[in-house]
């Protein structure tokens, strides 16, 4: 059976998921069944359909019989596409186990059956947005994926805040939809037919300037990926949505942004230098204001929606380094840079998954995901804190976890960048490798305050110390996510040269001009590694040192040395806020932190307090301005609204006889 | 096409535009409603003359089946309704029937300038069909936008399916019947829904004047 095939049975299998459980949403338990069988049958069936197609690096074309107006229903599958393809069905079916099992005590609740349909839904328009050949084809399938998270962030509608993340985030994936609409009707050089292949033979023919389009699916598939400014709607939907959901749309859906613009520069043919800086920028921006903001959070979810900000940041540096040197022609920086991102985007999808799905663990246990309640989780849920410490330390890039490889391959393209004789080349690569330093300490910083308040120390709350270990399907999920970024991770010198196959579709260049720096920087991973890997284990063996020597002596619990104060509570252990405080006081002023205390003063002070809150600037002070205008405007206009049929009937026909005279 | 067909041409298209000039000036409903009727015999057989193709069962069957409810079902529904919502005269909203049909006369203008520039890139039929189907569509629109009562309105409708129809039937070589039968159900469709509308809307407001229904939006 082709790979095109096995993929699409892997979609249909997904639809089939969604529509049986939400048929069986009466019967909860039967509803549970039928998503967790479709989806893992249908992620192992298209996984299997995209590693096949990887690693024949084959094209396979369909057309599909039918037709609508202007569009031809062309699927097809390339390497570029498989390639994305691998996180969609990865992460699809291990949520889906974990979701399962999460989902277990609303299981009475009809919203089931609601939540599966749409979550299988969104996973199936994910594999057609990859495999669509055709500007109608992806249009479509790229609604119902923007449309299908919009049920899931209203999973619990009766909740306010739910109701308005999920406005948020409908008024910013529309804004970008209608980008991109405009982006498909000017790539086809005469509007006849949406079919990629004609868009991507036209370059010559086409009167409209490459950088506009350009600029088009930067706002349009921008405003998926969560660029910064078109970011805001990530904190809002993401925490709002069930856990497993989060996990696949942080992990995933997002990434479809991603695809879109590789996939437009691959349809535009050599890019224009300009093209990289814009994106090198975009990517210094968003992930250093995307790590900032998350270091200022109390929110769990809240935290990693930011952190995903700032991949999709770090992503974008690496595509920026590529385009730079396809432009100039400098292979060595174009492979690397490509390779970085591309790799990132698998990577992201791996650990962000598993820090999601590990939220949802403390969730479900304790009831809340506000930092400055937790405390001490590691004791109670040991699985779910060790591998959100994974997750932690790859999503950190912290060797030898498969974080570190791509960012890894971006810091060498930056050096190869820097090494170049083009003054504006060595400026932008410089400007990557300082920010990737930059995130990649904030990040540190921040993971060291998430996993430090969540799982370490003593319980802030009650429900902090009544916390459980989850059921197994959930541990499953984590740890399957877990092992894979350890394996990708060790494996980094064997999955490094694997990136050739999608680059050439990109670059449309010869797989033997695109290896060479791969094996390489594979090389250079090996030695890396290596020397990592005999470090762990010199760690390891001092650990089991430690252990063999504790064994003798008894343990003794002791509470901690409180400088002589005997009645030592929670409550003097460093806070989330307190911890990050030092980092989010110096950018206070891009963060703009509210804050109001009640200090201590005098020898018997009265009860004090300290609240601060990080709102999001873009959105409050930025963008709730400028729709709050551009509602003025549209108020003038409403004359023309007046609730007669008569008027409306008028204004039809004098459209009709302006559009005949116009169009003659 | 020989000058016999020619002839019978001209006199169904003359009669399609006087019965749309009718309608304009026309103020009882149910003349209104007659009027209708004759138009839709018209535009039914217009095609028949024009069609290049043989006469199959199927094409046959489709135009016949036009015809019915063109010229028969929907002007019966519409003097049902009248009587049952004992309406007699629409004398217009917003400017007289006198004033209509000199609008209805500047229509014939515009359409006779659309009908030659459109007609011109479009397979070749003596350039008074084109006319007549735009001057049909305008005034079908001059027709809701000037009348009072919603029965009106729908005859309107009519008139603007009709001159829908007039248009793809040249236009589209081929077969194009199925596809304007499809635009007539959906009208048809509208109609009853309209029909229904309407028995509630005068139940409810005892009239079903159009002019005062901006009351019920918002």
């Amino acid at each position: 059976m082709s790979p095109l095939t096995l993929v699409l049975i892997g979609i249909g299998l997904f639809l089939l998921a969604g529509v049986l459980s939400w048929a069986l949403r009466n019967h909860g338990a039967l509803a549970q069944a039928a998503a967790g069988v479709g989806g893992v049958a249908g992620a192992l069936i298209g996984l299997w359909g995209a590693g096949a197609a990887l690693v024949t690096r084959a094209t396979y074309d369909l057309q599909l019989p039918g037709s609508m107006p202007g569009s031809t229903l062309h699927l097809g599958l390339d390497s570029l596409s498989a390639f994305f393809l691998l996180p969609v069905f990865f992460g699809a079916g291990v949520a889906t186990l974990y979701g399962v099992s999460y989902l277990k005590h609303d299981q009475a609740k009809r919203r089931i059956g609601r939540t599966w349909f749409f979550y299988f839904l969104l996973a199936a328009s994910m594999g057609l947005v990859t495999i669509a050949r055709d500007g109608l084809v992806f249009l479509i399938a790229w609604e119902v994926m923007a449309l299908s998270p919009l049920f899931l962030v209203l999973f619990e509608h009766e909740r306010p805040d739910s109701r308005r993340a999920a406005w948020i985030y409908m008024v910013a994936s529309h804004l970008g939809a209608a980008c991109l609409l405009v982006l498909f009707l000017l790539l086809s050089p005469d509007q006849a037919s949406l079919d990629f292949s004609t868009y991507a033979t036209s370059v010559d023919a086409r009167t409209v300037s490459p950088t506009l389009l350009f600029a088009l699916a930067v706002l349009g598939f921008g405003s998926k990926a969560g660029f910064v400014p078109l970011h805001v709607w990530l904190p809002e939907a993401h925490p709002a949505a069930p856990s497993h959901a989060s996990a696949l749309m942080s992990g995933v859906m997002i990434k479809m942004g991603i695809y879109g613009i590789v996939r437009v520069l691959a349809l535009l043919g050599t890019p224009e230098e300009s093209w990289g800086w814009a994106l090198v920028a975009i990517g210094a921006s968003s992930g250093i204001l995307g790590v900032v903001f998350a270091l200022a959070q109390h929110d769990l979810k809240r935290l990693l929606a930011y952190h995903s900000v700032e991949n999709i940041g770090i992503i974008t540096l690496g595509l920026g380094l590529g385009v730079v040197g396809w432009a100039r022609g400098e292979t060595e920086l174009m492979v690397l840079g490509f390779a970085g991102g591309l790799l990132h985007v698998i990577n992201h999808s791996l650990f962000k998954s598993l820090l999601f799905l590990g939220a949802g663990s403390v969730l479900h246990s304790t009831g809340t995901l506000e930092l400055e309640k937790m405390g001490g989780l590691s004791k109670r849920m040991p699985v779910t804190a060790g591998t959100f410490l994974v997750g932690a330390a790859a999503i950190v890039g912290l060797p030898p976890l498969n974080g570190f490889i791509s960012e890894f391959l971006i810091f060498m393209a930056g050096v190869a960048g820097v090494g170049t004789q083009s003054a504006s080349v060595i400026v932008s690569a410089m400007v990557v490798v300082a920010s990737l330093g930059l995130i990649g300490g904030l990040a540190g910083a921040c993971f060291v305050k998430a996993h430090g308040t969540v799982f370490l120390g003593t319980a802030r709350s009650d429900s902090a110390a009544e916390a459980h270990e989850v059921a197994v399907g959930m541990r499953f999920g984590m740890m399957v996510f877990a092992i894979a970024c350890v394996l990708v991770g060790l494996g980094g010198c064997f999955v490094v040269p694997l990136l050739a196959a999608p680059l050439t579709v990109i670059v449309h260049q010869d797989a033997a001009l695109i290896l060479p720096p791969l094996l390489h920087a594979a090389d250079s991973l090996g030695v890396a590694l290596t020397v990592f890997a005999a470090l762990f284990v010199v760690l390891l063996a001092l650990f089991g040192v430690r252990s063999l020597l504790a064994k003798k002596q008894p343990a003794v619990e002791v509470e901690t040395w409180g400088c002589g104060y005997p009645e030592t509570t929670p409550r003097v252990q460093y806070t989330a806020s307190s911890f990050a405080h030092p980092i989010t006081r110096d950018l206070s002023s891009v963060l703009r932190t509210k804050e109001s205390s009640v200090d201590l003063e005098s020898l018997f002070p009265k009860r004090g307090h300290f609240h601060s809150h990080a709102p999001d600037f873009v959105l409050d002070l930025w963008l709730t301005p400028l729709f709050r205008r551009v509602a003025r405007l549209a108020e003038r206009v409403r004359v023309l609204q007046q609730g007669t049929v008569h008027l409306y009937v008028l204004y039809i026909a004098l459209a009709l006889v302006f559009m005949l005279m116009w169009l003659r | 096409m020989d000058s016999h067909t020619l002839a019978i041409l001209n006199i169904l298209l003359g009669t399609s535009m006087v019965s749309a000039l009718a309608l304009l000036g026309t103020t009882r409903l149910r003349t209104c409603a007659r009027v209708l009727a004759g138009q839709g015999l018209a535009v039914g057989l217009l095609p028949a003359l024009m069609s290049d193709e043989q006469f199959t069962i199927r094409i046959v069957v489709l135009m016949v089946g036009n015809i019915v409810l063109k010229a028969v079902v929907f002007p019966w529904l519409l003097l049902r309704v009248c009587r049952d919502v004992s309406v007699r005269r629409d004398p217009g909203a917003f400017i007289g029937t006198g004033a209509a049909v000199l609008v209805g006369v500047l229509c014939l203008g515009i359409a006779a300038w659309l009908g030659t520039m459109v007609g011109a890139s479009l397979p070749s039929h003596p350039a008074g069909v084109y006319i007549v189907a735009f001057f049909l569509i305008l005034t079908g629109l001059l027709l809701i936008i000037v009348r009072r009562r919603a029965v009106m309105q729908v005859m309107g409708y009519l008139t603007l399916e009709n001159g829908i129809y007039l248009f793809g039937s040249c236009a589209v070589i081929g077969v194009p019947f199925l596809l304007e039968f499809g635009v007539l159900l959906d009208v048809f469709a509208a109609i009853f829904v309209m029909g229904a509308a309407l028995r509630q809307i005068h139940a409810q407001f005892s009239s079903d004047d159009a002019t005062k229904l901006s009351e019920l939006s918002g």
